[in-house]
């Protein structure tokens, strides 16, 4: 592979050239719909009422009046910040338009603002107007969703998937749907579904684990986290799958702290003999270890019994994760290795021992290197 | 010649909302592109844009006259994203034992507008991405949108040097990046 290298001036060049998405046409049109919606506040128009000149000669029965009308555009502005947005609906609600796509659009617009309960007889009309829009009958579904109105949101996706059976958004959110109200089963038919157009589909492949676990089948909810952290490396929601896995006693994969964040690394992986498998964690690692600069990384293998094996392991993670960081790398990596079992904190904390296992963690580099004298 | 920002504001402010589409007009690619980055989603980078222009709108008398439209807009946007990214990682929190975690898909036709966007211009994306975010914005808001140090450092809330110094980072950083990708075109991050 050529490796190029930038220089400053060019690296700037870059960032000002690159390429930005088009603003949807529709956008501006939107916006300002919504912005001829829009009429004062009552606090609003009191504060205009407020800063406008006026002249002012001074006389009891005045300061009185001064200090009524203070004291009531105070109260009235603290109970407006609290209703303003019911104000705002009850001044502001556009009548139903003529066409779907326009309901659509203000359901939308209102679905945004947090009124869901005005979003919906748009989004209703705009389905009663264009049925064969599947986009539509979803969105009136999102609405129900936000009402608590959880039969009438999942009858909206179904007739969402009427005209357009594979419809991913419908699908997917019908599989939510049943997965709240504790129709597992049902959920996973969706998810299945999901996962038959975009087997990658973060959700689905969570939610399935969490379906199996909520069904009390550990063995397959066991199979389809592993799933989902074959294909999903980032985010709060992978490192919560490890943690089920580990309740389910599972240590395929593991949590290391990496600088200042964490990073999911299959050991068995890691462990194997197998170059390939242990290049996809060396990479995510190698992507975790450029943003901890000014640190060193610590490789420590265990293999209870066998110190060879662990000294090998070591030395061969070493090599590759060196290789990968390329020449002049800025994180040294240190390789050791036990003939012990490792003991450690799984992630729900609960204390475990594994015979064959890996511990990766950084050290500040400064902090390692410091010399003591006495 | 065409109004200024601020010739629009004094304006909107004055009565006439119209203009205001002027500034929805010379800002909505640049917000958009904003909250395209922190959503990864075409809708809901839409309902963002629309919420800062709407916002915005409303705290159009508090926008000081002699300072710059742009900055002062774009850190509201940074300000709403940074929200909406609260938002979202609470309503995840709050979904714990059922883990929803998005209600909509990127559309296809934004995956297709994106593989078929130029080949350095893509990879130089993925680099972007792979940035802590904060560095990631300060680098497209001084380079992208061609800022000052000063409006950076007003935007993003630092000071002067420590906005010159995680430039300097960032650089250094995307330079890594783009190395790692090897930048010929055959390989990702």
């Amino acid at each position: 592979m050529e490796h190029k290298d930038f220089d400053r001036n060019e690296l700037e060049r870059l960032l000002a050239d690159t390429w930005e998405r088009e603003v949807p046409p529709w956008l501006l049109t939107r916006i300002m719909a919504n912005i001829d919606d829009r009429r004062p506040s009552l606090y609003e128009r009191m504060r205009n009422w407020w800063v406008r000149p006026q002249s002012v000669s001074f006389s009891p029965a005045w300061l009185a009046l001064t200090v009524t009308v203070t004291v009531c555009a105070f109260w009235l502005g603290m109970m407006n910040g609290q209703k303003r947005q019911a104000e705002i609906i009850a001044g502001a609600v556009p009548a139903l338009a003529g066409t779907a796509e326009a309901n659509y659009l203000i359901g939308r617009g209102l679905l945004v603002a947090g009124r869901e309960d005005q979003a919906l007889p748009f989004l209703r009309q705009a389905v009663q107007q264009d049925p064969g829009t599947a986009e539509f009958a979803l969105w009136q579904g999102v609405a129900y969703q936000a009402l608590g109105e959880s039969e009438e949101e999942r009858q909206s996706y179904l007739f969402s998937m009427r005209e357009q059976p594979d419809y991913l958004p419908a699908l997917l959110n019908l599989g939510h749907n049943y997965l709240e109200s504790g129709q597992y089963q049902e959920a996973l038919v969706q998810y299945e579904k999901v996962l038959q157009v975009n087997p990658v589909e973060s959700s689905a492949l969570y939610n399935r684990a969490l379906a199996y676990r909520m069904l009390e089948e550990p063995v397959r909810a066991e199979q389809a986290f592993l799933r989902y952290l074959d294909y999903h490396r980032t985010g709060k929601w992978v490192l919560r799958a490890t943690r089920h896995l580990h309740q389910l006693g599972n240590f395929t994969f593991r949590s290391y702290p990496i600088g200042p964040g964490r990073v999911v690394l299959n050991v068995t992986a890691l462990l194997s003999q197998d170059v390939k498998a242990r290049r996809q964690e060396l990479m995510h690692l190698a992507g975790a270890l450029s943003r901890a600069p000014g640190t060193e990384l610590h490789l420590v293998v265990y293999n209870q019994g066998d110190r060879n094996a662990a000294k090998a392991s070591a030395i061969a993670l070493q090599k590759q994760l060196t290789q990968y960081l390329g020449n002049g790398h800025a994180v040294p990596v240190r390789g050791s290795w036990f003939d012990v079992a490792e003991s450690f904190t799984d992630a729900n904390g609960q204390e475990r021992q594994l015979t064959t296992s890996l511990l990766i963690f950084t050290r500040s580099y400064e902090k390692s290197n410091r010399r003591k004298s006495i | 010649m065409s109004l200024s920002d601020e010739d629009v504001v004094d304006g909107v402010l004055a009565g006439e909302k119209e203009l205001y589409a002027v500034l929805v007009q010379r800002y909505q690619r640049p917000v958009y592109n904003l909250m395209y980055r922190y959503s990864l989603h075409a809708e809901e980078a839409a309902d963002l844009t629309q919420e800062v222009f709407l916002r915005t709108f409303d705290r159009l008398r508090s926008f000081r006259s002699g300072s710059s439209f742009f900055p002062w807009l774009y850190a509201l946007a940074i300000n709403q994203a940074n929200d909406w990214s609260r938002k979202r990682s609470r309503h995840k929190v709050k979904m714990d034992g059922y883990g929803q975690e998005s209600t909509l898909s990127e559309s296809p036709a934004d995956q297709q507008t994106l593989m078929e966007a130029k080949e350095t211009e893509a990879v130089v994306d993925r680099a972007l991405a792979v940035l802590p975010v904060k560095t990631r914005e300060l680098l497209i808001f001084r380079y992208r949108h061609d800022r000052s140090i000063r409006e950076a450092a007003s935007v993003f809330k630092l000071s002067e040097s420590a906005v010159k110094m995680r430039i300097k980072r960032g650089l250094d950083e995307l330079q890594q990046e783009l190395q790692k990708a090897g930048f010929d075109g055959t390989q990702g991050l």
